[in-house]
């Protein structure tokens, strides 16, 4: 399981990056984190909706409904160039917390704290 | 069977109720939900588990959504909106932007309830202030609250009564006697008053007598002398600084002297005061030391004579009760060797129920409860007055709130969109409520402002009339301010309640859709409030026109004798031997018919005593008489029955009477039976006198009182001393002015140094209903407040009334109502209204007056026409008020109103 701080701390990159691949709602989306994390991720409805609107308002994404062939409304939502700023900028920041992290975990018996 | 479709319905509505969570979000998550049921259903479950399997994880829990998404957009320093209670400051602006906005609209209803408001608040801040002076007399005293009054309670035959004097050694031996009692001063009221400086004199009504403790237990503020002795030598003066600048100009005069009385006696000036501050029950020009006169020392044995008026000073941390319960000891040691000595038993009068007890009335009391005690050291007020107008304050402003209620319901239809519309946008119904309370609140204080300014214009005349010198003064007077911050909030709050709680229960999709009929909404409490306040009115006119014609009654009734053109002239003592002479020059006067000798006079004062007939000494009667001469009875036209009048020379009726015919009555005799029969004054020397005469009845004093048993005896008699002599005189109406010029002149021929003064008696009698009189205009004053502000209310619901009939109006013209029918239409309810009203108040104002008017011994009886002549000249303000809007409204042409639809 992974923890609340983490989910909400990781929702936005999250959310920018799958975007990044093209528009999705916000089912498809659930569903994508959930099988790339190999069930570990496990984002309730409730989370991501909050976060897809706030998202939305300040202008990091953009949403359209979309009428599917079985007469069904969609919210489809996709990046703006805002968002796609914002994930070049995520993107630096997570890999600098990925570098420190993996180095420490790492078995490079070269590591020296001074 | 488990409905998917109905499953989703429900889930969605539970959502919706949600005030958190928008339709758009709604459908978002809607669709989410149904993608995700569609899949569960491929993977095998059946349509039942996969939607609770959906909805797991809170995705059925608005409330969390709601917070979720309340998180994500907002800081977290606020509460979210649908949880805010009450309402924000940050909607004040626009509250205040709308009340604004409102006013402009209705600037009509606007100025209603505005100056209603103000009127009422101006009304009860005048009467608070009134109340507040009545209640501070005597607070000032630094020892008040240990000073009391001596009043004497006796019971001595038909002799009934509280009074406010006491005999001379009572404060003596009240301070010896009584442990708790400290200190104790007597006030003795001399007849001297003309006081002199040479060429320079004056006749002053306030000197008084008093111990040397006087400013050990009052806190008046010496300015100059020593307060311990200044009062110890007899011939001691203290004089006010008012007095000291009428006399010496801006000459010292301490230490100078002044001569009191027609012997002219020398009286050293030994401290001068601070003139009292109109908030005492004790009203003095000048103090002199009480061992100056010769009667004071004279009674210093008589428990009897109650000549002087006393206060004691108690120790500090006593209880009154510890010093009242030891008075009847020091009664029963002292009263019976004074009975003794003037020839009465005091066992005889406990025996036939009687009573003697000296009561301690504190002496901040004195001022309120003394209306029937009386106060001889300034006036006195009642404290059922305070009532009277407490409760009139009370009643105006519940009027004034009821008009702001009534208009503010009538028009809630008109607020109702509003309402609707602040509800869609998210207003809970608290913050409404507390938009109504800041509406009403801003109206009731734009209203205390406007009373201020009203209470700043009206206050002289309200002084002049309740004889006040009260002042209006936010600054100096914290507590008004205090008090008109409360009033005002209370009234806003009050006033603003229910309209606040009804137009907040509005639902918003019954306004918005035109669902709520206007004006329907408390139409029977708008009812039931303007009955109340037709019923105070009504109440308050009654009263008033009963206060009136009692008080018409009681002047023009015949009192037995004919007080008008009859001049009374005063300081004739100072004649001295000179009076007969004087009184026959004044016959000599164009203009005067009679004149006639006294020692009192009508509605002033008389000399009362214990009397019986000759050989049954039983029979004890007290009897009032003046001593007087032969022209009494002609000069006042009283009427003799029987027996004959005192000769022109008094000298052969030095031993005769005239009696009325109750005091006839009481000893047993008809009129005619009474003359020769002999009666003896024991009080005296054992003299007996021979009714000569017995006269009509008349009314001594005013109408308040019953006629007393009354005599007179001849001033030769000299029966008993009174220093007072009148001349009374009457005179031509025509050229009244002429007649007091010669008067005048004929007085400085006699006597210089004395001024001439002179009363009219009608006026006397005039100046005896004053506090009546005062209460007739108190009511009257109120009565029209009351009604004015209950008017404006009225105009504005009429106003509301006819606006919401306009249609109706139209389409009965059309159909040939005349104008006449449209105008008795729109009056019909409130004419019903008013009945009511007379209905309700009619039996309490009934029973109100009937209760007042038991405190005369004569009086009206209530009748019939009081009532119609109130209940119709409400009906006409009331016709007036509405046929200001009715008769617009049935005079308009149709087509306006009707073109529209």
């Amino acid at each position: 399981m992974i923890s609340r701080e983490l989910k909400a701390a990781s929702s936005k990159p999250m959310i920018l990056s799958i975007l990044s691949h093209g528009e999705s709602y916000g089912y498809q989306i659930i569903q994508n984190i959930e099988k790339l994390s190999g069930g570990k991720w496990e984002w309730s409805e409730a989370m991501l909706y909050p976060v897809l609107h706030r998202m939305n308002a300040d202008g990091l994404i953009k949403s359209q409904w979309k009428v599917m062939e079985n007469g069904r409304k969609r919210k489809y939502y996709s990046l703006t160039t805002l968002g796609k700023e914002a994930l070049t900028e995520e993107k630096s920041q997570w890999m600098s917390v990925h570098d420190v992290l993996k180095a420490l975990w790492g078995d490079d018996p070269n590591l020296v704290f001074e | 069977m488990f409905n998917l479709e109905k499953s989703i319905q429900n889930w969605r509505k539970r959502l919706a109720k949600h005030p958190g969570l928008e339709p758009g979000m709604i459908e978002e998550l809607e669709s989410h939900l149904r993608d995700k049921i569609d899949d569960l259903v491929q993977k095998g479950f059946s349509e039942e588990e996969a939607f609770h399997q959906a909805v797991e994880n809170h995705f059925d829990d608005p409330e969390g959504i709601a917070g979720q998404f309340f998180q994500a957009r907002k800081t977290k320093l606020a509460p979210p909106p649908w949880k805010r209670d009450g309402w924000n400051l940050a909607l004040l602006p626009n509250f205040l932007k709308v009340i604004f906005r409102n006013f402009l609209r209705n600037k009509g209803y606007a100025l209603i309830n505005i100056l209603g408001l103000a009127v009422g608040i101006a009304g009860c801040i005048l009467i608070l202030i009134y109340i507040n002076d009545e209640f501070s007399y005597d607070t000032f005293h630094e020892k008040s609250e240990r000073v009391y009054r001596v009043n004497t309670d006796t019971k001595w035959g038909d002799q009934e009564g509280i009074s406010f004097t006491s005999p001379p050694p009572l404060g003596r031996v009240f301070t010896e006697q009584i442990p708790e009692v400290k200190s104790s001063v007597r006030f003795y009221k001399p007849n001297d008053q003309i006081l002199r400086n040479g060429e320079i004199y004056f006749k002053e009504e306030n000197i008084f007598a008093v111990d040397s403790t006087f400013f050990n237990i009052f806190s008046f503020n010496l300015l100059e002398g020593n307060p311990e002795s200044a009062l110890v030598k007899p011939y001691s003066m203290i004089i006010t600084s008012e007095i000291a600048q009428k006399y010496f100009w801006d000459e010292p005069a301490l230490g100078e002297s002044l001569q009191l009385g027609k012997d002219k006696n020398l009286y050293t000036i030994t401290g001068i005061v601070e003139p009292p501050t109109s908030n005492s029950h004790i009203q003095f020009d000048v103090l002199t030391s009480i061992y100056s006169y010769e009667d004071v020392e004279y009674f210093e044995w008589s428990w009897v004579w109650n000549g002087v008026a006393t206060y004691v000073l108690l120790e500090e941390g006593v209880k009154t009760l510890q010093a009242q319960q030891q008075i009847p000891t020091i009664v029963d040691a002292n009263l019976p060797a004074t009975f003794k000595r003037i020839g009465f038993s005091f066992e005889e009068l406990l025996d036939n129920g009687g009573h003697w007890k000296y009561d301690l009335q504190p002496v901040e009391d004195v001022w309120l409860y003394s209306s029937k005690i009386g106060n001889p050291l300034g006036g006195s007020s009642d404290i059922l007055y305070v009532y009277i107008l407490g409760t009139a304050a009370l009643f105006i402003m519940i009027i004034a709130c009821i008009n702001f209620m009534n208009l503010a319901t009538a028009r809630s239809a008109n607020r109702g969109k509003e309402v609707g519309i602040r509800k869609t946008l998210g207003s809970s119904r608290s913050t409404l409520a507390g938009q109504f309370l800041v509406e009403s609140l801003f109206y009731s204080s734009v209203a205390a402002i406007i009373a201020c300014l009203m209470i700043d214009f009206a206050l002289p005349g309200f002084n002049n009339l309740a004889g006040k010198n009260l002042s209006f003064s936010l600054i100096d007077q914290p507590w008004i301010f205090l008090g008109l911050i409360i009033l005002t909030v209370t009234v806003g709050l009050l006033s603003g309640s229910y309209p606040a709680m009804a137009l907040s229960s509005y639902k918003p999709s019954d306004v918005l859709k035109g669902n709520l009929k206007s004006g329907t909404k408390g139409r029977g409490l708008r009812n039931v409030l303007v009955v109340g306040q037709f019923a105070i009115s009504l109440i308050l006119i009654i009263g008033t026109l009963i206060v009136y014609s009692q008080l018409e009654y009681m002047q023009n009734k015949d009192l037995g004798f004919d007080k008008d053109q009859v001049l009374i002239i005063r300081n004739s003592e100072s004649l001295g031997t000179q009076q007969e002479t004087f009184r026959k020059e004044l016959l000599k006067v164009k203009g005067i018919s009679s004149a006639t000798l006294t020692t009192n006079y009508p509605s002033e004062a008389d000399f009362t005593d214990f009397y019986h007939p000759q050989n049954s000494s039983d029979k004890d009667l007290m009897i009032g008489s003046i001593l007087t001469d032969h022209a009494f009875v002609e000069t006042l036209g009283i009427e003799m029955i029987a027996g004959r009048n005192f000769r022109e020379n008094g000298e052969v009726d030095r031993r005769s009477m005239i009696v009325n015919k109750k005091t006839a009555a009481n000893l047993g005799w008809t009129p005619e039976e009474a003359i020769g029969k002999k009666i003896v004054y024991p009080g005296g020397d054992y003299q007996t006198f021979e009714i000569i005469g017995v006269m009509e009845d008349f009314n001594y004093y005013s109408l308040m009182n019953p006629i007393p048993n009354f005599a007179f005896f001849h001033r030769s008699s000299e029966s008993y001393g009174v220093n007072s002599a009148y001349i009374a005189a009457k005179v031509s109406p025509s050229e009244i002015q002429q007649t007091l010029t010669q008067i005048s002149s004929e007085w400085e021929s006699f006597i210089s140094d004395v001024p001439f003064e002179y009363v009219f008696l009608d006026d006397q009698f005039e100046s005896l209903y004053r506090s009546q009189e005062l209460m007739g205009i108190v009511f009257g004053v109120f009565a029209f407040i009351a009604i004015l502000i209950a008017c404006m209310g009225l105009l504005g619901l009429v106003a509301f009334a006819t606006e919401q009939r306009t249609k109706e109006i139209g389409i009965r013209k059309v159909l040939g109502a005349s104008s006449g029918s449209i105008v008795f239409l729109l009056s019909k309810d409130f004419a019903k209204l008013t009945a009511v009203a007379f209905l309700i108040a009619s039996p309490i104002a009934y029973f109100l007056m009937q209760k007042w008017l038991q405190d005369f011994a004569y009086s009206i009886t209530i009748s019939a026409d009081t009532f119609l002549i109130a209940a119709a000249s409400i009906l006409s303000v009331v016709f007036v008020t509405i046929s200001f809007q009715s008769i617009k409204a049935a005079l308009a042409n149709p087509v306006e109103s009707l073109r529209s639809e």
